[in-house]
């Protein structure tokens, strides 16, 4: 299969609060192909998480969700919530930062491979078991192991046994949500080492989604930049860290502190409140090349050149 | 003139594990090893950065600096004097020169005081401290919040005026942080703990973070111990560094030395282990297998050994490493073969120090300890070189290692590691 | 629901004030009408066996359960809760004693150690309301020193300690301001079942001295006459315990679900 994996057309989530509507997610357009790995990067309140929440259908009741998500052409969106429970876990899984949170303290490791398993596939214990045990064998897991309840494993560990629960199914697409910000940056090259294999052993699609641009470096073949629940760049790793087009990421690449960095680079302001978020552009206010246009207009997602793409008005003064 | 502001000499620390009463009869005292013997000493105006990974004890050392935690034993110093047993009083009246930044902005400021009320509050705790030199014409009141203003412009919280009524909760993650910054800094410390001060913050906004924690050094004269587990931003900012691991201090001394040619082998990979933000450089890494070990019963000799890429025969293989590796390999069904039923279970193995002893079962004592030597030619040469023998006593398989070689702090090029690999 | 008990509970204080003005008759005129008359357009709720109006003694009778709930809960809660914030924060020994103190007379079944107390110091409304006060101290120590604890490991806690703050600085400002968001809740829980507990002294005879007009009193008295058809009597003071309990019951747990969120909001 060639085309497009996992398209996201024109998506829009508003989350609705006391406050009034939180405009999450506002007219994501991208397209994930088979066996890539796509960085979903931004910071604090960018809408990377929700991007990966509305994939999922997980989205907290009375979030207003316009748009479309196909996978390989079944409209996600128009799923009824058996038919997407189906596809969670078996055609898309999901990783979370803390794997705790989704490992239950009271079943066994065994247990929790078992049910997941046999929720998804009509599949005798015996052969679920023999699964659970492949699987966590090919993470590096002992097998002896399979009958320890969670909290006895340590932080990087229970990572992996998440990754091998996800795998389990074999899903066409993984969405990883910051998998590895709360792990040691030894124990983090491990994890992002296991990703890296992934795509080639599954042939599975794996979006990363993390504020750590160095991890997009090392494992993501492309990446799409949010900023304020807008896409405001994508293209492939070597175009958008060579040649950022957009003036938010320019200064997210210049803000990282990494060993060679000689000076330090911050971007004024803060991010805006998503509730009344700016006309125009959302990162005008903190844009040092703003111009009349960029608070009358929408930028509109253009491609510069080709595979990468860009929401500013200006993108081509920086090709 | 270059004082001494804050040394450690020797100094431990070890938590009691949490065991309900019952189990505690039972069982032998266990502790947490979080520091086991630090020594270190900061100058006055160096930034001495702290780095390593969670559970290296660096936090722990940082709290201890500032007698949040007691130390088990060794001696703190500030300025000179011996604080280790300073209480009450004395201890509360130290504080003021002596302060730390937490990790997260978020916790760190209580909810229900004002920006204003919670940068005020080290002057009302330490007011009967001012002389009226300081106070002039104003009554507290009044002087205090004009410092509190001056202090918040200069962090960059402005507009003051109207910051300072603000809850925490209204304000962004560095603003949080420069009100924390403010907070610790209005009494004028001499030495400020930063304890991972800007990673929960968002990249964009460490960099102004850091900028501002120069820059009241400059101004201030102001001396920092920088905790961290980011050795990027541990390079930008450190003078010298102190990389830690288990509780030890593994390799000490100027970071730019450190940074270019790194002795210690846990050093290099860590360093190697940062992801660089450029596509191009992607390589290939040569990680130490498995994670950090438990802190209550820390490896022997150089706690690194089990991991460690150079180790040697001497580096403090115990019968612990045997019975770990025997685990691995019994757990492959295709290494293994027949091996489970002469060596195994592996419960019936006892570790102690040095010595690991199975009863093994009735008339295969030989062949056992046949295949224990068959299982060691496959194991890490380091390993199998340090042990003594394997022998047999009645049903008895015994495995005995040599003891390992004592680990000393050596001075190479310029800063100290311990490693016997210098040694 | 938070509403509903809002309304019930501003009635009842309402009702209780005003009582000596709308009570339509002296709660303790016997004889006003023949006795045991079923409720009519003179007499609301009826007349009880001495010919009181129960409609005028319902009324009075909320004052008297207002004093007993209000003088046990607050003094409750004047012990309950410094004793509770002391013992979180201090630990060890002394909080692991008090603890044991307190789950003993937690332990033991309320109204049964009401009426113990109770019969030790007498009748009267203060008696009473020291025996509430008695029963339900532990609970808010307990509320109290549990999230003293959970507050006392909070970073800005750990800052205030850094910054030089004394003990008593770190209780009363810090933790003890987290604290106070839970008292409603556990003040209108109790009330709620301080109000039964009065009544049910009262039942057995341990509570007010009669002729005073009091829920609890008359449903005892009633009991009798009950098989006589003159239900009037007691359902009516039953009806009003039951109303005022679950009253205060539904304020409880609405303030909780507010609370709740604000506590975990302070926290973000």
């Amino acid at each position: 299969m060639t085309g497009p994996l996992l398209r996201v057309q024109d998506l829009y989530v508003h989350y609705s609060t006391r406050r009034g509507y939180v405009r999450a997610l506002e007219g994501i357009t991208l397209d994930a192909y088979p066996s890539e790995t796509l960085g979903i990067v931004g910071e604090t309140g960018c809408g990377k998480s929700t991007l990966g929440k509305a994939i999922l259908g997980i989205l907290p009741p009375r979030t207003r969700v316009r748009g479309q998500i196909l996978l390989a052409d079944v409209e996600l969106t128009k799923l009824r919530r058996e038919e997407y429970r189906m596809i969670r876990g078996k055609d898309i899984a999901l990783i979370f930062q803390d794997p705790m949170t989704r490992l239950n303290p009271l079943m066994t490791i065994e247990d929790h491979f078992i049910e997941e398993i046999q929720s998804h596939e009509n599949v005798p214990k015996n052969m679920a078991r023999e699964r659970a045990r492949e699987a966590l064998v090919s993470m590096g897991i002992h097998e002896s192991r399979i009958k320890n309840y969670p909290h006895e494993f340590s932080g990087g560990m229970r990572q992996r046994i998440m990754i091998a629960m996800a795998l389990v199914l074999k899903p066409s697409l993984l969405i990883a949500d910051e998998p590895t910000t709360s792990l040691d940056v030894i124990v983090e090259s491990q994890i992002l080492e296991i990703f890296y294999e992934l795509k080639s052993a599954y042939k599975m699609s794996l979006f990363l989604i993390t504020h750590n641009m160095g991890t997009v470096a090392e494992v993501c073949d492309r990446v799409a930049v949010l900023y304020a629940g807008r896409l405001v760049e994508i293209g492939s790793v070597k175009q958008v860290f060579h040649k950022p087009l957009h003036p938010y990421t320019q200064g997210l690449l210049a803000s990282i502190i990494h060993l060679e960095t000689k000076e330090l680079h911050s971007i004024e302001g803060s991010p805006p409140d998503l509730i009344s978020p700016p006309q125009g552009c959302h990162f005008h206010p903190r844009c040092k090349f703003a111009q009349p246009i960029c608070v009358e207009k929408d930028p509109p997602l253009v491609e510069f050149e080709p595979g990468h793409f860009a929401a500013c008005h200006f993108g081509d003064k920086f090709l | 003139m270059e004082d001494e502001i804050l040394r450690l000499s020797d100094v431990t620390v070890h938590f009691p594990v949490k065991m309900p009463l019952a189990q505690r009869l039972f069982s032998r005292k266990s502790v947490v090893h979080a520091v086991d013997r630090v020594s270190f000493s900061l100058r006055s105006g160096e930034i001495m950065g702290l780095v390593g990974e969670s559970g290296c004890g660096k936090t722990t050392v940082g709290k201890t600096s500032v007698r949040l935690i007691e130390p088990t034993s060794g001696r703190i110093f500030f300025a000179g004097h011996d604080i280790t047993h300073t209480g009450g009083e004395q201890l509360r009246r130290l504080r003021k020169k002596m302060q730390i930044v937490f990790q997260d902005p978020h916790a760190s400021l209580n909810p229900a005081m004002t920006i204003g009320e919670a940068i005020l509050h080290p002057l009302s705790i330490h007011r009967l401290e001012l002389g009226s030199l300081e106070l002039g014409r104003d009554t507290f009141e009044q002087w205090a919040v004009k410092k509190v203003l001056s202090t918040m412009t200069e962090v960059g919280l402005t507009p003051a005026k109207h910051l300072y009524y603000k809850y925490p909760g209204d304000l962004s993650g560095g603003q949080k942080q420069r009100a924390v910054i403010a907070r610790a800094i209005i009494t004028e410390p001499k030495l400020l703990i930063v304890d991972e001060g800007v990673s929960m913050l968002d990249m964009s906004v460490r960099a102004k973070i850091l900028e501002l924690m120069l820059d009241l050094k400059r101004r201030h004269g102001l001396t920092y111990l920088f905790i961290t587990h980011d050795l990027a931003t541990a390079k930008f900012i450190c003078d010298r560094i102190a990389i830690m691991y288990l509780g030890r201090i593994v390799e000490i001394g100027l970071a730019r030395k450190i940074y270019a040619d790194p002795k210690h082998p846990y050093t290099k990979a860590l360093l190697q282990a940062i992801p660089i933000p450029d596509p191009d450089k992607r390589h290939n890494k040569v990680l130490p297998r498995g994670e950090v070990p438990d802190a209550v019963h820390p490896p022997a000799g150089c706690r690194f050994h089990p991991r460690c890429p150079a180790v040697l025969a001497t580096c403090g293989w115990e019968a612990r490493d045997f019975v770990d590796f025997l685990d691995e390999h019994l757990s492959d069904p295709k290494r293994a073969g027949d091996d489970e039923r002469v060596l195994g279970p592996i419960g019936a193995w006892r570790a102690e120090d040095l010595v690991a002893r199975m009863e093994a079962k009735p008339l295969s004592v030989e062949r056992a300890v046949e295949r224990v030597k068959a299982v060691l030619a496959e194991a890490p040469v380091a390993m199998s070189q340090s042990i003594e023998s394997v022998s047999s006593q009645n049903r008895t398989v015994i495995v005995r290692f040599r003891p390992p070689a004592q680990l000393l702090q050596t001075t190479v090029e310029d800063r100290v590691v311990e490693c016997l690999l210098y040694q | 629901m938070f509403w509903i008990g809002v309304v019930v509970f501003f009635s009842f204080i309402f009702i209780g004030l005003a009582a000596p003005l709308i009570a339509p008759y002296n709660p303790q005129s016997i004889f006003l009408t023949p006795p045991s008359q079923p409720p009519t357009l003179q007499h609301l709720m009826g007349t009880d066996d001495l010919g009181r109006d129960i409609f005028s003694r319902v009324l009075w009778g909320t004052r008297s359960s207002l004093e007993i709930v209000a003088i046990g809960s607050v003094l409750a809660l004047i012990v309950g809760f410094p004793v509770g914030l002391f013992s979180g924060y201090v630990g060890g020994w002394i909080d692991r004693g008090l603890v044991l103190v307190m789950d003993s007379v937690f332990a033991f079944p309320g109204l049964l150690l009401a009426a113990i107390v109770a019969l030790f110091l007498g009748k009267g409304v203060f008696n009473i309301g020291i025996a509430i006060t008695v029963i339900y101290v532990p609970t808010y120590f307990r509320v109290t020193r549990n999230h003293t604890i959970s507050v006392r490991e909070e970073t800005f806690v750990e800052a205030a300690r850094a910054l030089g703050a004394n003990s008593m600085t770190i209780l009363w400002s810090y933790i003890g301001y987290q604290v106070l968001i839970s008292i409603p809740v556990v003040f209108s829980l109790s009330a709620a079942d301080a109000i039964l507990t009065a009544a049910g002294l009262s039942f057995l005879g341990l509570g007010l001295e009669r002729p005073a007009p009091d829920w609890g009193l008359d449903l005892s008295d009633a009991q009798k006459f009950l098989s006589s058809g003159a239900w009037w009597s007691s359902v009516f003071p039953g009806v009003m315990i039951i109303i005022f309990t679950v009253g205060l019951a539904f304020l409880g747990e609405g303030l909780s679900d507010i609370a709740n969120p604000l506590l975990r909001k302070e926290r973000a």
